[in-house]
């Protein structure tokens, strides 16, 4: 009983502080989003999910707001498109390869920050979609800043199956539309 | 069963209404046993009418709209009497009924002057030989059909018990020259019409527990962030922009928080937020992706999707994030669950190689049924508000489209009906059927 007060009080709270969820300027008190009123959940199941060591994990910073960035296409740099498995947001042996190119495009050129667009194929729910492609981008976006990068030169965007690259409907499609692709702000 | 009919019906509409009573009557029982095995049948006569258009036929349209509804309702079969001028007469002589094989009769009155209508409308029980109601509507043309609806169900309320769903809308998106904008019709497919104007990519309309707004998540800002819009597409806020996804909104029953999928905190996660757009608490907590929430009718618990073992589930959650479950085990692709409104089943898509299904389980997870088969994708499984329909997208005939189906999967058939049909010329997604606005 004593929590459901305290639950009850707390959201009045937030109710009289807050416009929207992160809105800019918010003045949400800290408590409401940092304290969950109930502990979170324990899974269910062992989890089969990649898990990045407590160092590396240590280097990677929430993503702050990129709102008013205008984010464009990279015209003259070389951050090619990494691809993934079906159903996957894992990066292979293969992605690394490639992404070690855009590390090194970064690392070169100090003051450019890019947004990583996460995309899938055509196959699954909107819903899921939206979520594995903030997963896929998200993954390489922890990649590049446990190779160095900093965490507040990278932001991510999912597109779910939205936005793909090929319209087809076969599996070459679907390869290409299983990607992360760079775009880099705009100054 | 013996249901009573209440003298004074507390109703509050946009339009004025009032009820006209039989005279000596001041309460009518009436015997609905008798149809729980056999459908009711029920007439309805061409309304009278006086005003200008006749070419109009406005009578008929009214008909046309009562007898559809009725249809669609599935309780009633018709006893066509056309323009049977003695069912017509609003004093008719209610002996006559038995003999045409009718159980119920609806006439009534249409008047038309300028922008205005105004409606009589009776129904009487030939078994009982009364006029069991009549309400007097007073309207704009505007909102014509929707009187219409509103003693749609009231019929319906007179002899099941049931709340009518004639008066509900369902939203979802349409895409159109690369951009989803969301669109709404009404459940028997007219009405459809435009509600944003992003000019951006827009997914997941749903409606607040009021129907009166539509929560959707639109790109427009170079994020997809979460806004709100009132049905007639004013009042656009923002209620929710995280860096990353705010989208899936789902909100309680009692309108009181929104179930919420947001990447701030670097993972897709469930939150609760209240309408006015303040994260109360982190729901899941998993490294995997939790996402696709669905409240339960009474608010105590929350299905959702995870991929937490592999492919996505569906797992069930108390509402506080405590008590986790899963509830099926299926080892292909799981996502999109609706609890039904009712609380007794739980609808949900099963994806097996490329085609994707409807399913519904009851809430332990132990008696699955399969609701489509052989017809491509079939997506996004939303419960009319008495439970007993499902509305869904399906690309069967090429593009996707709107359709609606029996809670047992029988009697698939597109929303819109046939001379309508083209009436959205691009593919329509995610359907988020409306409780009734009241």
């Amino acid at each position: 009983m004593k929590k459901r007060l305290w639950i009850s009080s707390l959201s009045l709270l937030a109710l009289l502080l807050a416009v929207s969820a992160c809105a800019p300027k918010k003045t949400v008190a800290p408590s409401a989003e940092n304290k969950p009123a109930v502990q979170n959940p324990q899974p269910a199941e062992e989890e089969t999910v990649p898990v990045e060591s407590a160092m590396e994990q240590a280097k990677i910073q929430p993503e702050t707001s990129a709102r008013g960035m205008n984010f464009v296409e990279a015209t003259n740099m070389d951050l090619p498109d990494v691809y993934f498995e079906f159903d996957k947001y894992n990066l292979t042996e293969e992605t690394k390869g490639v992404l070690a190119k855009s590390v090194a495009v970064l690392k070169n050129n100090p003051k450019l920050i890019i947004q990583v667009q996460g995309n899938c194929d055509e196959r699954g729910t909107v819903e899921y979609n939206l979520a594995l492609g903030q997963k896929r981008a998200t993954a390489v976006r922890n990649y590049l800043v446990i190779a160095g990068i900093d965490s507040a030169r990278v932001f991510t965007i999912s597109y779910g199956k939205e936005k793909p690259l090929d319209p087809g409907h076969d599996e070459t499609a679907w390869a290409k539309n299983r990607r992360a692709h760079f775009v880099v702000a705009a100054n | 069963m013996k249901m009573k009919i209440k003298l004074v019906s507390l109703i509050t509409m946009i339009w004025s209404l009032a009820m006209i009573w039989p005279a000596g009557a001041r309460d009518v029982n009436i015997d609905i046993s008798r149809f729980e095995s056999r459908k009711i049948n029920i007439a309805v006569a061409d309304f009278l009418y006086s005003g200008p258009d006749f070419e109009d036929n406005w009578g008929g349209q009214v008909a046309a709209i009562l007898k559809n509804d009725l249809n669609l309702s599935g309780y009633f079969s018709q006893v066509e009497i056309g323009d049977n001028q003695k069912l017509q007469k609003l004093n008719v002589d209610l002996k006559e009924l038995g003999s045409l094989g009718i159980d119920a009769l609806v006439n009534g009155k249409i008047t038309v002057t300028g922008d205005k209508v105004e409606i009589e409308c009776y129904l009487y029980d030939a078994d009982s030989q009364v006029r069991i109601v009549g309400i007097r509507y007073k309207a704009n043309k505007d909102i014509f059909r929707r009187t219409i609806h509103n003693f749609s169900d009231e019929i319906i309320y007179r002899y099941t018990g049931e709340k009518g769903i004639a008066e509900t809308k369902i939203c979802f998106t349409g895409d159109l020259k690369g951009d989803k904008e969301v669109y709404a019709v009404d459940y028997d497919g007219y009405g459809f019409h435009k509600i944003t104007n992003e000019n951006s990519l827009v997914l997941l309309p749903r409606w607040t527990a009021d129907a009166k707004k539509i929560a959707y998540t639109s790109y427009k800002a170079g994020n997809p962030d979460l806004y709100i819009v009132n049905e007639d597409g004013s009042g656009r806020r923002t209620l929710s922009s995280c860096q990353g996804l705010n989208s899936m909104a789902r909100f309680s029953n009692d309108g009181k928080y929104l179930a919420v999928v947001l990447s701030k905190d670097g993972n897709p996660d469930i939150y609760i937020m209240t309408p006015a757009g303040a994260v109360i608490r982190r729901l899941t907590g998993s490294r995997a992706i939790d996402s696709s929430p669905s409240w339960s009718p009474s608010n105590s618990d929350i299905v959702f999707i995870s991929d937490r073992s592999g492919a996505p589930q569906l797992y069930v959650t108390d509402s506080d994030g405590v008590n986790v479950r899963r509830l099926v085990y299926n080892n292909n692709y799981v996502d999109s669950p609706a609890w039904s409104p009712t609380g007794e089943r739980i609808a949900y898509v099963v994806r097996v190689k490329n085609e994707i299904n409807i399913y519904t389980t009851d809430v332990n997870g132990n008696f699955q049924q399969q609701l489509t088969s052989g017809s491509g994708r079939n997506e996004n499984p939303s419960w009319s508000p008495d439970g007993r329909f499902i509305a869904f997208v399906s690309n069967r005939n090429g593009k996707s489209q709107l359709y609606i189906m029996n809670n047992d999967g029988s009697n698939q058939r597109p929303l819109f009906p046939g001379e309508l049909a083209d009436q959205f010329k691009g593919n329509i997604s995610t359907p988020d059927w409306s409780l009734k606005q009241e």
